[in-house]
């Protein structure tokens, strides 16, 4: 096994960041060449819906690229790090997402979007039932909450390419100079200096070839992002088998890790050794011979300044680190802080519910496992930005052949994860102190070990596609809000096509670089904000446009009634989760997530309003049912 | 030429109801595969200190089973579903000849 020494080479590997480049380079000619196909079109049906013209191709991987975000190859991998086989039965509801969340409404929303000639979520549902408040309040809850969803993604683009980056001279320059410059600012002072020049970088990439390009050139982009996913995940899961000796072994190893602990120590050496830093990852030993992990720098003083750090508890794996200690550095601990579920329990990484630092009840019990699996399927048909594909696609053979193709893509991406980030905990220990940065480092470490350091550059692009995909496709859907929903149905003139593409670009560059100075301070716990962001937009929209597809009785004041409780709960859950546990997490009563009682709410506020309501109008009515 | 509004409203009916057909088999396979995961890992997945944890495939037993068995077995439905159940629609009802669509009706 390698050590950090090892994978910080690798990442510095300039050969994989010239191929990490070079895909960056393909992205920008897919956008250029999209842009030029929608010359001489209507622009805002091409800009934000490509025509409704997609084949299955581009329908099924834009889908697909879509949904697996940066949550998937950086938050999901740094969970099942961090929690073991738990995180198979977290992930089992996405064995029927392309059914449930494809299919679901896939028909019918194409079907009404073209009798409605609507181009986003909130104008489908203002014509559907015949009402500007309607569609206000969805625009507003869609911006909302996917602004927040953008956040999380830019810090996860940001994290990658930190990592691909981290030991390249020029960079280290920059990122030195940065430091110094921002030292001390309000609101950036904080944040490390390699995440500001990523976050700037891959800002502004993402943001000129979605604002150029439009949904043509983010489906495009998506197109390859889904291949570049699909095939980063098979290479590092044959690497990755290959090189802990297969899963069986990987599985037979784990079993005897039991779960670190965290705390703080003081560091003292030799042969004195005063005002000597610690860069934060190294491996000391303490005075009892346990083997220990920085969380944060350290330094050895007299005055004896503690530093957070890990602590490992596996016999094992304490003998295996041995060779990565720095042995002229004696550590003191003086805190030490266990698991609340799982402490030196063997075999808690196999099972569920999985270790868990805080929660007594452990990570995954069963009812939370359950709402999941809820949760994955009915927030994915939930999302307005799926909603929006799915009323681009050319006809149904389409539809038919995309939802078996992204059954397919499900199947060989979240599975082999598991595979992957399981054993990761054999090959890459003490990652706990920087969970969401498993993935790339996983990338460089394989790829090293494997004499091939250049093919990092194609697997630290899998993530960095997922989270390019998906954050183009959201700029674009806060964009068509504000444009389509807000500008085009207040102005009281006809505006002309110029002034919407002026419009259109823009706002897609201002929408972007807002959100860039909200995460110039990096938001913590990028899962969570990625869960609360994709639960908030599902518990607002999945009830109310499911209904408005399928139920003829349904009103509008129900909509917005349904839409606003939904959200509103989403959001309460969450402040409660945050004063209660002290970060922002989720308040989950009888472990149920709060997406469930969201919807289940939004239901409930939107039947009864209906039920109580007058009778929709039967010509709006048979105009998008038939009779 | 502009088709006649009640046979437009009847084939839209139509699609409709068959829409709506393949909404419920979904939400029942949903239960399914709910019920099979959520039976499977929830008996069988808990920690017993006193016995090794069995693995298949070098996967946990309860995985195996509760996960990916039961993963394959929903690509296989999938399959059925989108190849077999599932039936063309004409999308655009309102457009004016029905001829430039595309899509193959199927019986």
């Amino acid at each position: 096994m390698s050590g950090p020494n090892l994978i910080a080479a690798a990442g510095a590997s300039s050969s994989a960041l010239v191929c990490f480049l070079g895909y960056v380079v393909v992205v920008f000619i897919i956008a250029y060449l999209a842009g030029r196909a929608r010359k001489g079109k209507s622009f805002v049906g091409e800009y934000y819906l490509g025509g409704r013209n997609f084949g299955m191709w581009a329908f099924a991987l834009t889908y697909a690229a879509t949904m697996a975000s940066g949550g998937s190859f950086m938050g999901f991998p740094a969970l099942i790090y961090t929690h073991g086989w738990s995180l198979a039965w977290w992930i089992g509801g996405y064995m029927v997402v392309p059914l449930v969340a494809l299919s679901l409404i896939a028909k019918r929303i194409n079907q009404v979007g073209r009798i409605a000639g609507a181009i986003t979520i909130p104008e489908l549902l203002r014509k559907r039932f015949g009402s500007n408040g309607v569609g206000n309040a969805a625009t507003v809850l869609v911006v909302i909450f996917t602004f927040f969803y953008i956040l999380a993604q830019f810090k996860a683009g940001a994290a990658i390419m930190a990592t691909l980056f981290g030991g390249v001279p020029f960079y280290q320059t920059v990122v030195t100079a940065v430091e110094r410059a921002t030292e001390g600012w309000f609101w950036i002072g904080s944040a490390d200096g390699d995440y500001l020049v990523c976050l700037c970088f891959f800002a502004l990439a993402v943001i000129a070839y979605t604002a150029y390009g439009g949904f043509r050139a983010v489906v495009w982009t998506d197109v390859m992002q889904g291949l570049v996913m699909l095939a980063g995940v098979l290479i590092l899961l044959t690497l990755t088998l290959s090189q802990v000796g297969g899963l069986e072994n990987a599985t037979r190893q784990l079993e005897k890790q039991t779960p670190p602990e965290f705390g703080t120590a003081t560091f003292f050496a030799e042969s004195g050794g005063e005002g000597l830093s610690l860069p934060k990852g190294t491996w000391l030993a303490s005075k009892g011979g346990e083997i220990l992990r920085l969380k944060e720098a350290g330094t050895v003083s007299k005055e004896a300044i503690p530093a957070e750090v890990l602590i490992v508890t596996s016999t094992e794996e304490a003998e295996r680190l041995a060779g990565e200690v720095r042995r002229d550095v004696t550590a003191r601990i003086l805190e030490r802080e266990p698991y609340k579920y799982g402490a030196g329990q063997e075999g808690v990484y196999l099972t569920a519910p999985g270790p868990h630092r805080t929660k007594p009840e452990g990570f995954l019990p069963v009812l939370l496992a359950l709402s999941f699996f809820a949760f994955w399927n009915f927030s994915g048909a939930g999302q307005p930005s799926y909603m929006v594909r799915q009323m681009a696609y050319r006809d149904t053979v389409v539809l038919r052949r995309s939802i078996l193709f992204v059954g397919i893509f499900f199947t060989l991406i979240y599975l082999p994860l598991v595979l992957v980030f399981t054993s990761a905990r054999i090959l890459l220990p003490g990652m706990e102190i920087t969970p969401d940065r498993i993935m790339p480092e996983m990338a460089s470490l394989v790829t090293s070990n494997a004499g091939v350091p250049w093919l990092a550059g194609i697997l630290v692009a899998a993530p960095f596609a997922a989270v390019m995909s998906s954050v183009d496709s959201f700029l674009l859907l806060v964009s068509s809000g504000v444009v389509r929903d807000v500008y085009q149905q207040n102005a009281k003139h006809d505006v002309s096509e110029k002034t919407i593409a002026r419009l259109s670009y823009w706002t897609t560059l201002c929408v972007g670089f807002l959100a860039v100075l909200f995460v110039l301070n990096p938001p913590e716990f990028l899962q969570t904000l990625i869960v609360f962001a994709s639960g908030g937009l599902g518990a607002c929209f999945l009830v109310p446009v499911v209904l408005a597809l399928y139920w003829r009785r349904m009103t509008a004041n129900a909509a917005v009634a349904g839409m606003i409780i939904g959200g509103a709960i989403m959001l309460l859950f969450y402040l409660i989760g945050w004063k209660v546990n002290g970060e922002f997490s989720a308040f989950s009563p009888f472990n149920i997530h709060p997406f469930i009682w969201a919807s289940s709410a939004n239901l409930l506020v939107l039947v009864v309003i209906t039920l109580l309501g007058r009778k929709p109008d039967q010509e709006l009515v048979e105009r998008y049912f038939g009779t | 030429m502009v088709r006649p509004e009640e046979d437009r409203n009847k084939r839209l009916g139509e699609s409709f109801r068959q829409s709506s057909r393949e909404t419920v088999v979904i939400v029942i396979a949903w239960l399914v595969f709910l019920v099979w995961t959520g039976l499977v890992c929830g008996l069988g997945s808990q920690l017993d200190p006193d016995k090794p944890v069995e693995t298949v495939v070098g996967m946990p037993r309860w995985a195996f089973f509760g996960v990916v068995l039961p993963w394959i077995a929903a690509c296989g439905f999938t399959f059925w579903f989108s190849m077999v159940f599932m039936k063309d629609t004409d999308l655009d009802p309102d457009r004016d000849d029905p001829a430039e669509d595309s899509t193959p009706e199927r019986p």
